[in-house]
């Protein structure tokens, strides 16, 4: 088993490898000139200037130097400053990534929860009514658009049914708390804010319901199929021969066989989680990463948009790896 | 008389697909008393296996049936899902074909035998539980039953897991096992085996069995009466002794002179509804005119056609100083030599995983060999892709051992024989004459020349392969297990065409086999292959009568139904006797 | 169904096998797909005539400022007094044709890669996968988000860097196809017969493949809609004053309280993507009845 994790593991170096390739080819083989992102049209006419500046961010060495100058301020942890906020990108990133961790997962525990016990309901009962309802619904939410939802949701929720409080991620009429995780919840519980934990929960129901929706039809068609497919084995024939009833078979043979396809779903969404929340956090007033994407991308500010997108690169690559290590764990027949 | 234990009565099962309504068992009747066995012999499709699993209630959805199966004087298809619950596992065992996919590969072996005990005793203690799993282990002769408790499936053998599954279905002692093809899917020394070990607990637990089977000589072996089943009919039933050495009805005596059997003075079998046609290859074959003979021009008799010379091949890349450690698993084959002359059916026979399939293919050129040499004519093959001998892919063609995946499925009959010739770049004149020619010599009906392959049952399909080995008028063949994928009777009616065609165009062959009986029919040499090694070679006659290595002895004394043939050989002969005094 | 020997010919080849005619026919039997079919084809007749009939100017003011929806105003007016409806209507001349080019070029890009791949495997298979693998390992619409901030927005560059993350789903399912389909036995009877990679890979291999790739670039059509849409809101895809349906909901994203103005082009979006959905899903039936909707 360890031999197989330390073997994705010696993968991983290489994939990083390959995006930071990527963001560099993006940054200084397509892109237009950095200076024009560093200086001001103004600090642009006078040239001794230009080349000191270029000098200063190492602009005048040879590309493949500054190749690996950038991997190498990269690995550092130095991803460069952004034009818009004129802040270290590292500190704007860290500083961002609790508030949308936050969010996308809560959002995946709702719709893993959901899902896959959806997905169960309609394999279980393949061709009924309740199977056909489902689908149904699921094909239905992966075919609305998540920012759009967003606002619907947000106006039905908030403003004609006012069970939920508007955009924001804590009430602005309660004391702040203190800086901890950056986790709200959690801060809240360790400070022992029962206000600010009640606030937060309320704030964070409406947008993890939205991603969670979103999400929501591909985990429970994935999950049928997978059951489905387990359902059509010849142990399941077996298990019924041995005379075991019909929810046994559905949960210890056929939940069993499918839980680890399952895991590799759970990983695969959270990419569209990620997506997802660049695209609704601006709607729901959330300062994590996608709201700040989302500004950076309207400045054109590229060293900060490059900065998210390997953030979440990496995330993603850190998900899927787990997911891989759960595999391993779960299946004995890659266990050996 | 008592009751019988298990009663079909008037049965029919049918399956409503694509709005047309399929039968797949029409009014079946047959009883199994107590302590009985019973044999239920058909070919694929013929209902055999939608019998057993209605025995248990195990229909699926889609179907729907008429007439009832009584158990222990109770209706089965009548019953509720949970008295039926009650009678599975505990009053009926099911063993399964596939060994492989039948246990659940994630949970432990010995907590899938207790699943069986505990849904019918609850509330029994954790230390009870593993004395009884382990007691089931010994019955089913499972070596080091302590250890074997905490494996997976997929680390055990087929052959164990087959075991297990038995385990599974006798936990409760049942009073009637039913076992679909409980071999099938295993090498013939596990088969013997397993066979034995399935004999030994129906007496000792006093069961009942229905075996069913499409290999006459195994249940022959250890059933009492059998029923014959064709197409969902029950075409004959009787005492196995009756039934085989004197067979009523013509299906059953055409199936039983279909087996190829390991008498070395095999005469030619009897195929489906093949005596017709068969017998007229040579004035099939007159009429595509003009036909020249294609012999072994300008190549000696006496000279080795193909020979292999110390051929090795492993398959990623050795470790460093194991080269030539033969032993290191990745070798597939090891050190293997042996000459094919002209006009010959040289015969390979091993069991799964030998390394017959890669040997073959280093012969046909597609994969290259570590080390050692093979020469056709003279000449290197299977060097590299690239380099082969002159003509060596018209020459040398090759039939394959699933006919459902050896033709393009969105390909035309003509276009799929027709194929060879187009990547030689032969015109369209010739083409349609060398097509027509191939596919007179393989029976291809000429009027099918613009169907479809799904249009074709297997048989048929072996066939247009035949032919588009046929099509560049080769001189040696390479046969991979051409008739292991086909029903007996189909079997045999394909093994007369290919000793015809041979004859007939003096072609040589490698036939690759891991079924004795077959090599005994169509073979003059035959080399034993095992763990990638040939163990031993000779003629035909030889290796059946005086087997030398250990392991062809083990093959021979392994093949399933020795009292079947001889019960055959006595009924053959009587049958023969009554004929000549009629005469 | 393993168990029964029932198994007819017709379900034993791979579902790429399956004759046009069938699939047709087996659309043609399902409602979901026509129903899919005529919001397809209602939506491509709007695009192709609504010059003739839009009932005011897309660009310009219609009337007042944020009227709901009313009976001269179907879907309202925006916060500049455009004509929502109009607007909406206008929105499907910029979505569909996009997608479909996106997804053609993403479906032959990855199967080239893909077959690539598959057929040759050794090093050129390690390369081309470890491209995939990177590829991948980004969340789609970040990665396009990234690279159209470098291309310079544009509804253009925003297709342009769809593709450039949207093949490596095609190539992984082409390549796992030809994986399987390589090891049939007609494939080995193709090599024994000296036909050419090219040949083997175009006449033999190809041709069974198929199946899933198309099944999921159907679907993928409405995913990429969305994600063109996606961009725009952004800021990256069409500019004001494009009636593009992305860039709409955006105008109507700060202003939640009046619901209209981003309403109607999300239903238009929600109409295209949920007939894709459909299609895609009557495919699969269609090719494996065993799946898909029962």
């Amino acid at each position: 088993m360890l031999r197989t994790i330390a073997y994705r593991l010696t993968g991983i170096p290489l994939i990083i490898l390959g995006l930071l390739t990527i963001t560099f080819i993006l940054t200084r083989g397509i892109a237009s000139d950095p200076i024009y992102g560093i200086l001001s049209i103004r600090e642009l006419m006078n040239e001794d200037y230009v080349a000191l500046v270029r000098e200063k961010y190492g602009l005048d060495e040879p590309l493949i130097v500054q190749y690996f100058n950038y991997l190498w301020n990269t690995v550092q942890g130095d991803l460069g400053t952004s034009f818009r906020t004129r802040q270290p990108i590292l500190s704007d990133l860290l500083a961002k990534t609790p508030a949308t961790l936050e969010l996308i997962i809560f959002s995946l525990t709702i719709a893993g929860v959901l899902g896959v016990t959806l997905g169960c309901l309609a394999a279980r009962f393949e061709g009924s009514v309740l199977d056909v309802t489902i689908r149904a619904v699921s094909l239905v939410g992966s075919s609305v658009p998540v920012f759009w939802l967003a606002i619907i949701l947000l106006y039905l929720g908030s403003v004609v049914l006012d069970w939920f409080p508007g955009p924001g991620r804590i009430s602005q009429r309660i004391a702040p708390l203190e800086d901890g995780t950056g986790f709200f919840l959690i801060d809240a519980l360790v400070q022992g804010r029962w206000d600010a934990f009640q606030s937060a929960l309320r704030q964070i129901m409406l947008p993890s319901i939205v991603l969670a929706w979103s999400i929501l039809g591909t985990i429970t068609r994935l999950v049928r199929a997978s059951m489905l497919d387990a359902m059509e084995s010849d142990f399941i024939t077996l298990a019924r021969a041995k005379g075991v009833g019909s929810w046994a078979i559905t949960l210890r043979h056929a939940l069993r066989a499918s839980l680890l396809s399952t895991i590799t779903i759970l990983a695969h969404v959270f990419g569209y989680l990620l997506t997802g929340a660049v695209l609704v956090e601006a709607i729901f007033a959330w300062p994590g990463l996608g709201d700040y994407a989302i500004e950076s991308a309207r400045a054109l500010d590229y060293p900060a948009i490059l900065g998210v997108t390997l953030v979440s690169g990496v995330t993603f690559i850190l998900v899927n790896l787990i997911a891989d290590i759960l595999y391993t764990v779960a299946d004995p027949r890659i266990r050996q | 008389m008592t009751d019988p234990l298990l009663s079909i009565r008037n049965l029919t099962v049918g399956f409503n697909r694509n709005d047309r309504d399929i039968r797949a068992i029409d009014d079946v009747s047959l009883d199994i008393g107590s302590g009985q066995c019973v044999g239920i012999i058909g070919e694929s499709g013929s209902g055999k296996s939608v019998t057993a699993l209605a025995s248990l209630g195990l229909l699926p959805k889609q179907a729907w049936f008429r007439g009832d199966i009584l158990f222990d004087g109770s209706s089965i298809l009548g019953a509720s899902e949970s008295q039926m619950r009650s009678i599975r596992g505990r009053q009926i065992g099911f063993v399964f074909q596939d060994p492989m996919t039948t246990l659940h590969p994630l949970h432990r072996v010995g907590d899938q035998i207790a699943e069986a005990i505990r849904v019918h005793n609850r509330g029994i203690s954790k230390a009870a539980m593993r004395e009884r799993v382990i007691s089931l282990l010994e019955d089913v002769a499972v070596p080091e039953p302590h250890r074997r408790i905490r494996a997976f499936p997929h680390e055990l053998s087929g052959g164990l897991r087959q075991r297990i599954c038995i385990a599974i279905a006798i936990a409760n002692r049942p009073k009637l096992l039913i076992a679909d093809e409980p071999t099938t899917a295993l090498d013939v020394t596990v088969q013997r085996h397993l066979m034995e070990t399935l004999e030994d607990l129906i007496g000792r637990y006093d069961m009942s069995l229905m075996l069913i089977s499409h290999d006459i000589a195994i249940v022959h072996d250890i059933a009492t009466d059998v029923h014959i089943f064709l197409k969902g009919n029950v075409v004959e039933s009787g005492p196995v002794d009756r039934v085989i050495s004197a067979p009523e009805m013509p299906y059953t005596q055409r199936l039983i002179a279909a087996v190829p059997s390991l008498d070395p003075d095999q005469k030619r079998l009897e195929g489906k509804a093949q005596s017709a046609t068969s017998d007229t290859i040579e004035s099939r074959a007159a009429s595509v005119e003009p036909l020249k003979r294609r012999s072994q021009e300008g190549w000696p008799a006496s000279a080795p056609l193909l020979s292999l010379h110390r051929v090795s091949k492993h398959y990623g890349n050795l470790p460093r100083g194991q080269e030539d450690n033969l032993d290191h698993p990745s070798f597939a084959v090891r050190d293997v030599s042996f000459d094919v002359h002209p006009g010959e059916c040289h015969a390979i026979v091993g069991e799964s995983g030998c390394g017959k399939s890669t040997l073959l293919k280093c012969i046909a050129g597609v994969l290259p060999v570590s080390d050692g040499a093979i020469r056709y004519k003279g000449d290197i093959v299977g060097a590299d892709r690239r380099s082969l001998p002159p003509h060596f892919r018209e020459q040398v063609q090759m039939v394959f051992q699933d006919p459902y995946s050896s033709l393009h499925p969105r390909m035309r009959v003509f276009d799929l024989i027709a194929e060879p010739l187009r990547n030689l770049g032969y015109g369209q004149e010739e083409i349609n004459s060398r097509v027509l020619e191939a596919m007179n010599y393989a029976h291809v009906d000429p009027e099918a020349r613009d169907k479809w392959p799904f249009q074709f049952s297997g048989g048929q399909r072996q066939r247009i392969g035949i032919a588009r080995a046929l099509v560049t008028r080769p001189e040696f063949l390479i046969l991979d297990e051409p008739v292991s994928a086909l029903d007996v009777s189909v079997q045999a009616s394909i093994l007369n065409q290919l000793n015809d065609i041979r004859r007939l165009l003096d072609l040589t062959y490698v036939f690759i086999s891991h079924d004795l009986g077959v090599v005994n029919y169509v073979a003059e040499r035959v080399s034993v292959m095992k763990d990638g090694r040939i163990v031993e070679t000779g003629d035909r006659r030889d290796i059946l009568t005086n087997p030398q290595h250990p392991f062809t002895q083990q093959l021979l004394e392994a093949a399933p139904g020795k009292s079947f043939y001889e019960h055959l050989r006595a009924g053959r002969g009587q049958g023969s006797q009554e004929q000549s005094m009629a005469d | 169904m393993t168990m029964l020997d029932l198994k007819t010919d017709e379900l034993d080849q791979p579902p790429s096998a399956v004759a046009p005619n069938r699939i047709w026919a087996s659309l043609r039997s399902s409602p979901l797909a026509l129903t899919a079919i005529a919001i397809i084809a209602v939506w491509t007749f709007i695009g192709l005539t609504i010059d003739l009939w839009a009932p005011y100017d897309p660009l310009a003011p219609a009337g007042d400022r944020l009227q709901p929806p009313n009976a001269q105003h179907w879907f309202g007016t925006d916060t500049l007094g455009r004509d929502i409806f109009t607007r909406t209507m206008y929105g499907v001349r910029y979505s569909l044709p996009l997608a479909l080019i996106v997804m053609f070029f993403t479906v032959l890009i990855g199967s080239v890669i893909g077959m690539l791949a598959g057929y040759y495997g050794g090093w050129i298979d390690y390369i081309l996968m470890r491209l995939t693998d990177i590829t991948a390992a980004f969340p789609p619409l970040i990665l396009a988000m990234c690279v159209v901030a470098v291309l310079g927005p544009g509804i253009v560059n925003s297709a342009i860097a769809l593709v450039a993350v949207w093949w490596p789903i095609t190539a992984r399912l082409l390549r796992a196809e030809v994986l399987s389909v390589k090891e049939r036995d007609h494939v080995m009877a193709a090599r024994v017969n000296s036909a050419s990679d090219r040949r083997i890979m175009l006449r033999h291999i190809q041709p069974l493949c198929w199946a899933p790739v198309l099944v999921n670039a159907t679907v993928d059509i409405g995913i990429v809609i969305i994600a063109i849409a996606g961009l725009s809101f952004i800021g990256l895809g069409s500019t004001p004053p494009t009636p593009e349906w992305g860039q709409m909901i955006y105008e109507g994203a700060g202003r939640y309280f009046n619901w209209w103005i981003a309403t109607g082009p999300g239903l238009a979006i929600v109409t295209l993507a949920l007939a894709f959905n459909f299609l895609g899903d009557a495919f699969q039936k269609a090719l494996d009845p065993r799946r898909g909707e029962g």
